[in-house]
């Protein structure tokens, strides 16, 4: 019992965790949270949807075009919308992201519908280890989302793209200096999240089911595993999105399930209110 | 204020005073136009707290349903008269607002905007668990407003206890914003730090606004449970939707103003009314977004100084214009 919820805590988690994982990247580099990361992933979904059923593809090769969707977005939306404005105030930047949300969320509903549809899980069945029973999906997820972090993290460590991206986030106006392209940086970092956002958003969906609105509530349990594990590091949404699926997968067992967004905001404001810069967060100082 | 401005003032409460009877505009016009002066009072609250405080929120719609259901269960269940539940709604929600604030004090920026988002998404999510308060799916009715025996029955009638309260309202907010408290908000806004240097209390000011700005919600809240006749915690109104639509109200309308919050709410309102027989179903939404953008990137101030700028320009083209006359004459 408690193996079994560990295990679909992780995998809720590891998903909460890529999605957040995304916002950080943002965050960190540019200085920007992008609410409009859940209609994002939402929409990079739906069109993974609509060519398994119209065009007749198989779930492998919808994921592949769904993702390559999710960065021509993530592009198109850091060149055109966030950098006319990238040094603009925090509040001007948080209104474009969520005008952002608005309009791809008033364009799904106008392209797609607002109908609910089921989304096909990677894979049926279950499987049974150490008498708990553990749908296979739930455990191909967790693989796979650790396989994608073990990249990423690998990537980030000593790939040159995630040196840059480093450097960028600790301080742009030197790493401008010391050859780094930094507006490449932006766009690579949107680009990740946005494929970030989406690969969470076509796991979520066979639970969540598909809809226009499916992703406002994943996209604040991404923030609630931001802010848990903190907004300054790359491990932190990682820890955060653990704890937090671990933690809803056995309060929805205790409470209600209907109230898991509540339980979110609560643990927000817990956080913040003891330890706003999260669990493995770092202090930053503030400039005057 | 200039003689100038007050005139304006008092011409366009005229307007808006004797405009609806003489148009005698038919049930659901009149309704949009009631409701376009609550919001109003929601955007002026709000405008408030971002405008004027610096601080942000998300979760406008949250603070309304607090308002409107504390008004129905002060008149239904405890048969308070409806100005008074309208004046308890409204310090209700203000307790609420300032509850919020306090964890508020310690962020800023993007958290605050996250914290709040939370709040508006948890507020909707207990109301619809809370039948008994609430109702749940199947609803309550709040009464129609009465007061010395006449009953406020048709929408053009109750639009003029709006109206008098949008008016009170937007006069409090003037003396607020001439005064200390406003100084200080304004103050905190522009930089926190050099506001505490000058020896203002943030943290008093913080809570202070976002319980002014919950309590102006509230009161909006408690006229749109009266207007309503039937409401369920699943009304657009109450959700996050609706608090996105607020903040764009005072985006267009203009950070920091009160006319633009007016102006904001109105655009707002009436929106998706006029692309409602258009095929795009969420055109408006999309509308919205995109306005917002585009106001933020070309017109940070918004759309009541984007006029003012024009008019300034067009007066500049005619002094222009003259001089270029007059030195034709010198020749």
């Amino acid at each position: 019992m408690l193996l079994q919820q560990l295990i679909s805590g992780f995998a809720t988690g590891g998903l909460y965790a890529l999605a957040a994982l995304g916002l950080v990247l943002i965050y960190k580099t540019s200085d920007v949270v992008n609410f409009a990361q859940g209609e994002m992933a939402m929409f990079s979904t739906f069109i993974a949807y609509t060519t398994m059923t119209s065009y007749g593809m198989s779930y492998w090769e919808a994921f592949i075009l769904a993702l390559l969707f999710a960065s021509v977005l993530g592009f198109i939306v850091e060149r055109f919308f966030i950098r006319p404005i990238q040094n603009a105030p925090v509040l001007s930047l948080l209104i474009v992201t969520l005008g952002l949300m608005m309009i791809v969320n008033g364009i799904a509903g106008w392209a797609f519908g607002f109908e609910t549809h089921s989304f096909p899980a990677i894979v049926g069945g279950e499987l049974k280890i150490f008498g708990a029973v553990i749908s296979k999906s739930n455990l191909l997820t967790l693989v796979i989302t650790v396989f994608i972090m073990g990249i990423l993290f690998y990537m980030l460590k000593y790939t040159l793209a995630g040196i840059a991206i480093r450097a960028t986030s600790e301080n742009p106006t030197i790493a401008r200096l010391m050859g780094i392209a930094v507006n490449h940086v932006y766009s690579i970092t949107w680009v990740v999240s946005s494929i970030l956002g989406a690969i969470a958003g076509m796991f979520i969906a066979p639970t969540t089911f598909l809809d226009v609105n499916m992703m406002s509530s994943v996209l604040l349990k991404a923030f609630t595993a931001a802010v848990l594990g903190g907004f300054t590091t790359f491990v932190g949404p990682v820890v955060g999105g653990l704890i937090l699926g671990v933690l809803e997968n056995i309060a929805s067992g205790y409470i209600s399930a209907q109230l898991s967004s509540t339980f979110a905001f609560a643990l927000i404001v817990i956080m913040l209110w003891i330890k706003p810069t999260g669990l493995v967060g770092q202090k930053v100082g503030k400039k005057v | 204020m200039n003689a100038k401005k007050y005139i304006s003032w008092i011409v366009l409460i005229l307007i808006a005073t004797l405009i609806p009877p003489i148009l005698n505009l038919p049930g659901s016009l009149q309704y949009l136009l009631d409701l376009s002066l609550i919001y109003a009072i929601v955007a002026i609250g709000l405008n408030l707290l971002m405008g004027y405080a610096g601080q942000i929120s998300l979760g406008h719609g949250a603070f309304l349903a607090v308002g409107a259901y504390t008004s129905a269960y002060l008149t239904l269940t405890l048969h308070v008269p409806f100005f008074i539940a309208l004046i308890l709604s409204g310090l209700i929600t203000g307790i609420v607002g300032i509850l919020l604030g306090l964890p508020a004090l310690k962020l800023e920026g993007n958290y605050l905007a996250i914290a709040t988002l939370g709040f508006g998404v948890a507020v909707t999510q207990i109301f619809a668990i809370w039948t008994s308060f609430t109702g749940g799916f199947s609803g309550i009715k709040p009464l129609k407003p009465e007061l010395f025996g006449f009953k406020f029955n048709s929408y053009l009638s109750y639009y003029y206890i709006i109206l008098i309260l949008t008016i009170v309202l937007v006069i409090l907010t003037w003396n607020i914003i001439r005064t200390k408290v406003g100084r200080s908000l304004m103050a905190m806004r522009d930089s926190e730090i050099a506001a505490k240097a000058m020896g203002i209390n943030v943290s008093y000011y913080k809570t202070l606004a976002f319980g002014l700005s919950a309590f102006y919600t509230g009161i909006a809240g408690s006229l749109y449970a009266h207007l309503l006749g039937f409401m369920t915690p699943y009304d657009y109104a109450f959700s996050i939707g609706m608090s996105l639509n607020f903040l764009a109200m005072i985006v267009i309308g203009g950070i920091g103003t009160i006319s633009g919050s007016i102006i904001g709410a109105i655009i707002m309102t009436w929106l998706p009314q006029i692309t409602s027989n258009l095929p795009i179903k969420s055109l408006s939404q999309i509308i919205t977004g995109a306005i917002i953008i585009a106001v933020v990137i070309f017109y940070p101030n918004g759309i009541a100084y984007a006029g003012a700028r024009l008019k300034d320009k067009f007066e500049k083209l005619f002094a222009k214009h003259q001089e270029k006359i007059v030195v034709k004459i010198e020749k």
